[in-house]
């Protein structure tokens, strides 16, 4: 989601605001891979990893009034997808499991979807320990390695010095140690 | 098993698997772009001075350096003592700190750590004269908690309000916190009053109810009536609505597909049954994909059999074949493993003379669940009790269905009761206590006028405070569907059906009586609440739905379940999708999972005929069946593929399985009684249908495919004895 030329984005946004359409369509061509990139690396389901990235676009759309142009667009984006993430594990239905509570109120007797979905689990325990993070510590991690933002991005963002996003960036590789030593015992 | 520390976490957090979108987002996503996107911008002079702030940069940062610099020195020692342990967090730093500008790339960074080998390299590629690294800043116990303070205030909103006027941030510490964030600046506005205040400009016209009710609705006939000047009827209201609930409005004498109310030649009703039409022979070369969503409704059958049984022939728009074939068991096993059986044959067809015809059979069959093992359900009923229950005993049959219903529920189901005649009111919120319930029950007494919109719009109510993660959360409407679903049509409730579904609190429709029955009304609300149609035409249709069939009309096996089936032109000359008119999707949103489509419940079968003319040197495979759906819960998406290939067919029908005959004889009777049919047909269908019937006496539910036949032999007689 990095972007090599700040200035480019904030031509294409002027562009937009001066009424060229296609300069969204310019917006979106450079930002979306990083977009879908980081929902996928979420949620670990590309279908669904779809799904998210248009729904993302959407409501960036539907809030693009409030977007603060002192905040870069894909930083912005990246918040949202974030967001819709967030969003889709608290819909009641069609949900990404993160506990294994949730897991066991579905008696579901297929077998084989038992097994695949227990594979699933098992290859991915370093996502769900990133998902049962503390919110702040969770958007971080998140961010920064799956959104592939740059520290300072994600500072201004957070509205906090680049120190407290690495002291914060300490404190989620600490807890996520500790989480999943105690998996492995 | 490797020992997770913190520098393998952050190197397992950095691998880059490469990730491809797929093909196709970008359209999608271009497509949803709104035309006025522009104008929700700011103004663009705003942006541009956006580009300005990258030329102020590096002022701003040069200050930050110099901050950094003096803290540095206080640091001392404890800064490297620190650095060794924060390696994976500078490794990071340095893969995601965003370039800065030339006169940064002689900043001192003399203690920044070695690049690690390995995820940095797969780490976007960027200059490493990037800021002096602040790492090894220790702060002060004071700044650390003002920035989480700061940060705990801010970081919540995905976009953080704009406001023009921003107050200048109350006087920091001494010591400057190492202030990146925002860019504070005071824009003050000035411009003269607006001569109008737009804001405040509004028009209104205030309309009475009673002016409201006088609006006809294409729904209640009478009120129509009255409308065109001249007409003169002797309609009275009676509690509160002339709904047409005092008549039944089926045109006396006639058969039942002439019951259009009109006058003066001029047709006063929309129907309320709606004909999707038929869909014509695609030739294969010109389009080669089928593309439909599943549909296990089979209230059209049991429409269709009352009419039958009371000697009329059902209206033609009434018949969706869909509904017809997925009423019967045509024994095809459940998966031992798996969501779904796949199951394709096909055999010559016997409708038609046209050569090398033949007719495919594709079955999806879906896993069952046990009663025990079904979820918890938390079930809303919604019972019209309006006048027009009170006809043919409605209420009396709806209320005999729920207490068969209440003998199969569970200790930790719960039922709940809400009931709408004139006003809509809680009579029972839901409770597993039987003894509550069934005193509710016996409650249920018709009362007045139909406000069905208020019924459901309080049925979610009561459900939604009921609600509970996990479990079924069903609301039952039993209805006979006369809504008077008031002056602005069925959209508003329509809408929040939609919303509710979304949420997890999905609608099952069930329809009681006849006459004014409202089928289009009944199946689109259970098609956009994710629930199932049926039609109870009698006790026994009501244990089947809510006792044989109530773990599977509760439990979902499968959500917004698709099937597109290609057919090879090679082998396939032209094919014809017999049914699921109103259930087609467009070929290329087979794989777009937002597309609304078909519900399927456990142990649930669908099946779906085509008629194909082969090639003349057919061989190889005709078709390719490809389901997909999504797993309900845990969200995944599944696609599954069974293939038919030319050496499976059954060159005569007539050894063709009785499962596959069975299926042809009951679309063939769909089709003539949708289409122009003659006895003649009928009995054709009839003469073969009692072979059937003597096979699959024995099986389960065999005593349906006998009922079928004597159906078939009511159809002819009615036609006989309207074309003497």
């Amino acid at each position: 989601m990095q972007d090599p030329s700040d200035g480019e984005e904030g031509r294409l946004l002027a562009a937009l605001a001066a009424g060229d359409r296609e300069a969204a369509e310019r917006l979106v061509e450079r930002t979306y891979r990083g977009v879908f990139a980081l929902l996928r690396r979420l949620c670990g389901d590309s279908d669904l990893a779809a799904d998210l990235t248009q729904e993302t676009y959407r409501k960036a759309w539907d809030a693009l009034s409030r977007f603060d142009s002192r905040a870069k667009f894909s930083t912005w984006l990246c918040r949202i997808a974030y967001n819709t993430f967030l969003n889709h594990l608290r819909r009641p239905r069609r949900m990404v499991p993160l506990e294994d509570k949730i897991e066991m109120t579905v008696a579901d007797p297929a077998p084989a979807a038992d097994e695949t979905f227990g594979q699933m689990v098992a290859g991915d325990r370093l996502r769900r320990a990133v998902l049962a993070l503390p919110d702040e510590l969770r958007f971080l991690v998140t961010a920064l390695f799956w959104g592939e933002l740059p520290v300072r991005e994600i500072a201004q963002q957070e509205g906090v010095t680049t120190v407290a996003i690495r002291k914060r960036l300490k404190k989620a590789l600490q807890i996520l140690a500790r989480t999943l030593e105690e998996e492995v015992r | 098993m490797s020992t997770w520390t913190e520098r393998k976490i952050a190197h397992d957090l950095s691998e880059r698997e490469s990730i491809e979108p797929p093909e196709g987002l970008l359209e999608k996503i271009k497509s949803e772009i709104p035309p006025d996107l522009g104008s929700r911008l700011p103004a663009a002079a705003l942006l541009e001075a956006q580009s300005g702030q990258v030329v102020a940069m590096p002022r701003r940062q040069r200050w930050l350096l110099a901050a950094s610099l003096i803290l540095m020195v206080g640091a001392g020692l404890f800064a490297t003592v620190v650095m060794r342990q924060t390696a994976p967090m500078e490794e990071v730093a340095e893969e995601s700190s965003a370039p800065a500008s030339p006169p940064m790339a002689a900043a001192p960074a003399p203690q920044r750590a070695q690049p690690l080998a390995g995820p940095s390299g797969a780490a976007p590629a960027e200059p490493l004269e990037a800021e002096p690294a602040p790492v090894e800043q220790p702060l002060t116990e004071q700044d650390e908690e003002k920035q989480d303070l700061r940060s705990r205030g801010s970081i919540q909103n995905e976009a953080p309000e704009q406001s023009a006027k921003s107050e200048p941030e109350p006087a920091a510490a001494p010591a400057p916190p190492l202030e990146a964030s925002r860019f504070k600046e005071k824009i003050e506005v000035a411009a003269k009053t607006p001569p109008l205040d737009e804001r405040r400009i509004s028009m209104g016209a205030t309309v009475s109810q009673s002016e409201l009710e006088a609006i006809p609705t294409a729904r209640d006939p009478w009120a129509i009536l009255q409308a065109p000047p001249g007409v003169m009827t002797d309609r009275t209201n009676v509690g509160g609505s002339e709904s047409g609930q005092q008549s039944q409005y089926i045109g006396s004498g006639s058969g039942g597909d002439q019951a259009v109310w009109s006058l003066d030649g001029v047709v006063m009703t929309d129907m309320t049954f709606k004909s999707a039409g038929s869909h014509p022979f695609v030739d294969t070369t010109k389009d080669r994909l089928s593309t439909f969503g599943l549909d296990v409704d089979t209230a059209s059958y049991t429409v269709a059999r009352r009419y039958l049984r009371e000697g009329h022939l059902p209206p033609r728009e009434a018949i969706r074949v869909e509904e017809f074939l997925n009423y019967f068991s045509y024994g095809d096993p459940p998966p031992a493993r798996g969501e779904f059986a796949l199951r394709a044959e096909g055999a010559a067809s016997i409708f038609t003379q046209e050569p090398r015809t033949y007719l495919l059979r594709f079955n999806l069959r879906a896993q069952e669940v046990k009663a025990e093992h079904r979820r918890p359900a938390i079930l809303t009923f919604v019972v019209d009790i309006s006048g027009s229950m009170d006809q043919g005993n409605r209420l009396g049959l709806v209320k005999r269905s729920l207490s068969l219903l209440l003998d199969q529920l569970r200790k930790d189901d719960k039922v709940g009761l809400v009931v709408y005649g004139a006003e809509a009111r809680v009579l029972l919120e839901p409770t597993s206590d039987h003894e509550l319930i069934r005193s509710a029950i016996e409650r249920l007494v018709p009362d007045g006028a139909t406000n069905a919109a208020a019924g459901i719009a309080l049925g979610y109510d009561v459900a939604g405070r009921s609600f509970r993660l996990g479990a079924l959360n069903r609301i039952l409407l039993c209805s006979d569907g006369v809504a008077n679903v008031g002056a602005t049509g069925p959209e508003p409730i329509l809408e929040r059906i939609r919303r509710e579904s979304k949420r997890g609190i999905e609608l099952t429709t069930l329809g009681f009586g006849l006459g004014n029955y409202n089928d289009v009304l009944m199946e689109r609300l259970a098609d956009q609440g994710n629930g199932r149609y049926a039609y109870l035409d009698d006790l026994n249709e009501a244990r089947r739905v809510l006792v044989e069939e109530l773990t599977g009309t509760l439990q979902t096996i499968a959500e917004d379940a698709k099937v597109q089936v290609e057919f090879f032109p090679a082998a396939v000359a032209r094919w014809r999708l017999i049914g699921y008119e109103n259930r087609d999707i467009p070929d290329e949103k087979f794989r777009d999972n937002t597309v609304d489509a078909g519900e399927i419940g456990a142990g649930h079968s669908v099946t779906a005929l085509y008629e194909v003319q082969l090639t003349p040197q057919a061989a190889g495979k005709i078709a390719s069946l490809h389901l997909r759906f999504r797993v309900p819960i845990t969200g995944q998406v599944r696609e599954t593929v069974r293939d038919l290939r030319v050496s499976e067919l059954v060159p005569d029908w007539k050894n063709a399985s009785p499962g596959f005959r069975l299926a042809s004889l009951v679309a063939e009777f769909a089709e003539t009684l949708r289409g122009s049919s003659h006895a003649e047909d009928h009995r054709k269908i009839l003469r073969r249908a009692e072979r059937v019937v003597a096979e699959m006496a024995a099986q389960p539910r065999g005593a349906d495919v006998a009922e079928f036949a004597r159906l078939v032999a009511e159809a002819a007689r009615i036609k006989e004895a309207a074309e003497k």
